[in-house]
């Protein structure tokens, strides 16, 4: 059953990749949010209540609620533009991805063992991947905070696989950045559509050599 | 029982600043945070095993660079107040600054003294929250840029150390929070099952890493946020914040050293020095800011720093020499530097000029910095180097130190052209009318940096040699 939800995490990451619209990204974001929920119910089965209950919050209450919920209220107060105009075509970023896939998964075969099962680590690293691409390829610095949610989502997953094991880890790690997204991505976002009128990254160009 | 009261007493003084919004109680809490500050460092010296429950070990490591940070970090708050009273900074702004700025310092400590895995990431993580607030004082287009850039690429570079973390993990197969430290896992012999599991796992924690340690991925946003922040905020970036990047990638360097993976890990170090060093020089020879070449010449040092760990041997003693004296130095040239802007109203090389007329003694200070800095004889940074080349050639890179000898000539050729620059030249026409005045007493903090450079280039007191060796004895020789 968590196989199928992974598989299900991998499809988004496609979705993604090829969608031109602002807030399908933004929902695809919460359909992720749910499967690491979902993946976090059914593979943490080791670990105590407290632990649990923590991971759980944090994957249905920051990653599918707050989070997206937060980056539309930017994007609606700020009117932020909801086209989003990507260095590559669609067909493009789309092998890019499948490529990134298929990166991953020799990537996983070579580092697999007891504890980090393949289909986490493929997929994990998959989103890792693409979230970096969504990075580089986009120009729109809200398309940048989507990347980057996309990138911590494959942490994520992959903490999942050691995280019957080491629980305080995963809990640590994903709370500390949770507050990072929600403290600063909120603060700054709200100061850089002040200061800049379409929050491209073009803008950001003062400092140089 | 001792960490909780420095911990409490920390973000009281934090809380405090911000809410206490007046001048008076701004210093009485600056004093308190110095002496708590220099408690705790009293507290590790004596007994090394204080904290030693809640996973912190104090270790001959920490010892060294906590001590920097407490001497830089009094000097940073000194000249902060200089330069909040010279800008005339409103209340709220002072409030936050120092609050991220005590912080900033109890995070440092931590990371310094953290002997847990996971505890020294989540710290090194709070540093940048901490440091974005610093670097932000301004307020300007520039400052907002140089912030996000700063906090979006050190969240991603520290997102991987997390990855690598984790793969650490399950290479070595511990379980549980508590057992994942330092200490235990250089304790036992760490067996090598999946030799491309480790390597994946310390490049990404030295990517991570190398935001913090100012070296070749990604040093670039080190130098926008260097550039922008207030002097005493750059202060820090380039020499406490970049010791916190060394001491990390230090900690899982040892880790490593004694398993097959040695010779693999010094090759990437020594990738990452050259390259470092590489780009510095080609950054120096063509920038035109003082404060951006400044922070060109700590990556070039961070890259002599990792070719000195990548090579061994008795380089591991010149390391450590050359990173206790570049952080004196490099603070130093950088408070100076918070005067300039002062003076000149411009971060460029072309409007300055005249400062030596201005401040006969800022200009003898800032020349003695300029020889420290570049490693030019009676400096300590020029034995260290002597030292790190030795050890380069033993291993059989005698082209190698050709070649950086002559990238070092050229950064040596466009940083005193610019130093000479700003301190010999005639006053520029639009200051000449309005001179700022440098009172003589803003220059005691940079020279009692500077002589206590001097002295340890000099003679290093017995004291700290013994520390040193003690921090590189688990290392091959």
């Amino acid at each position: 059953m968590s196989n199928l939800l992974i598989i299900l995490f991998l499809i988004t990451l496609f979705y993604i990749a090829i969608s031109g619209r602002l807030f399908v990204c933004i929902n695809l974001l919460i359909v992720q949010g749910l499967i690491l929920f979902g993946v976090a119910f059914l593979s943490l089965t080791e670990i105590n209540i407290i632990n649990l209950l923590v991971v759980l919050t944090e994957t249905l209450l920051f990653k599918a609620i707050i989070l997206p919920y937060y980056i539309k209220r930017i994007v609606t107060k700020n009117k932020i533009k909801r086209q989003v105009s990507p260095f590559m075509s669609g067909f493009s970023s789309l092998l890019t991805v499948s490529l990134l896939i298929l990166l991953s998964f020799i990537l996983g075969m070579y580092l697999k063992n007891d504890q980090l099962k393949l289909i986490y680590l493929t997929v994990a690293f998959s989103s890792i991947l693409t979230g970096l691409l969504l990075i580089v390829s986009r120009k729109e610095i809200i398309q940048h905070i989507i990347g980057y949610i996309i990138l911590e989502n494959g942490v994520v997953l992959l903490s999942f696989s050691l995280g019957n094991e080491t629980p305080m880890a995963v809990n640590a790690g994903i709370l500390l950045d949770i507050l990072i997204s929600i403290l600063l991505f909120g603060l700054f976002m709200n100061r850089l559509s002040k200061t800049y009128k379409d929050l491209d990254i073009d803008q950001l160009n003062k400092l140089a050599d | 029982m001792e960490l909780i009261v420095y911990i409490i007493a920390v973000f009281g003084l934090a809380a405090f600043v911000y809410f206490v919004r007046n001048k008076k109680a701004h210093y009485i809490a600056a004093i308190l945070f110095c002496c708590v500050q220099l408690t705790l460092n009293y507290l590790i010296i004596v007994d090394r095993n204080v904290f030693l429950e809640y996973f912190f070990k104090s270790d001959a490591l920490s010892i060294i660079f906590i001590s920097i940070l407490t001497i830089t970090g009094i000097t940073t708050i000194i000249n902060s107040f200089v330069y909040f009273e010279n800008r005339k900074d409103n209340y709220f702004r002072r409030g936050i600054y120092l609050a991220s700025l005590f912080v900033l310092f109890a995070c440092m400590t931590g990371v310094f003294l953290s002997d847990n895995i996971n505890i020294l990431w989540i710290l090194a993580e709070a540093t940048t929250l901490c440091i974005s607030l610093l670097i932000y004082h301004d307020r300007n287009e520039e400052a907002l840029e140089a912030t996000w850039k700063y906090f979006f690429v050190s969240t991603i570079g520290l997102s991987f150390s997390f990855i690598g973390i984790l793969l650490l993990n399950a290479a070595t197969n511990v379980t549980g929070f508590s057992s994942l430290t330092f200490s235990s896992l250089m304790a036992e012999e760490i067996l090598i099952t999946n030799q491309f599991l480790f390597q994946i796992s310390f490049l990404l924690i030295i990517i991570g890493f190398s935001v913090k340690m100012e070296a070749f991925p990604l040093h670039t946003v080190c130098i926008d946020a260097i550039s922008v922040a207030p002097g005493p905020v750059s202060a820090i970036i380039s020499s406490s914040l970049m010791n916190v990047g060394f001491v990390s990638m230090f900690r899982f360097y040892q880790i490593f050293a004694n398993t097959s993976l040695y010779p693999w890990m010094n090759h990437v170090l020594l990738i990452i020095g050259v390259l470092s060093l590489l780009i510095a020089t080609v950054y120096m020879l063509k920038v035109d800011n003082y404060k951006r070449l400044i922070a060109y010449s700590s990556i070039e040092h961070m890259g002599l720093v990792t070719l000195g760990v990548a090579v061994g041997g008795f380089a591991f003693y010149a390391v450590i020499l050359h990173l206790i004296i570049h952080s004196f130095t490099k603070a130093s040239i950088l408070y100076q530097t918070s005067q300039f802007v002062r003076i000149f109203k411009t971060k460029n090389i072309e409007g300055t000029g005249g400062y030596f007329e201005m401040s006969p003694l800022g200009g003898v200070i800032m020349i003695f910095l300029f020889l420290i800095i570049m490693g030019i004889p009676p400096s300590g940074l020029f034995f260290t180097k002597l030292m790190i080349f030795q050890s380069l050639i033993a291993s059989g890179y005698l082209w190698l130190v050709i070649i950086i000898l002559l990238l070092l000539v050229f950064i040596l050729w466009s940083f005193g052209k610019s130093i000479f620059h700003i301190l010999f030249l005639k006053i520029p026409e639009s200051i000449k009318e309005n001179k700022v005045k440098i009172n003589n007493w803003e220059h005691v903090p940079q020279l009692f940096l500077l002589l206590i450079a001097l002295y340890i280039g000099i003679n290093p007191p017995d004291f700290l040699s013994t520390l040193i060796n003690e921090a590189i004895q688990y290392l091959p020789k």
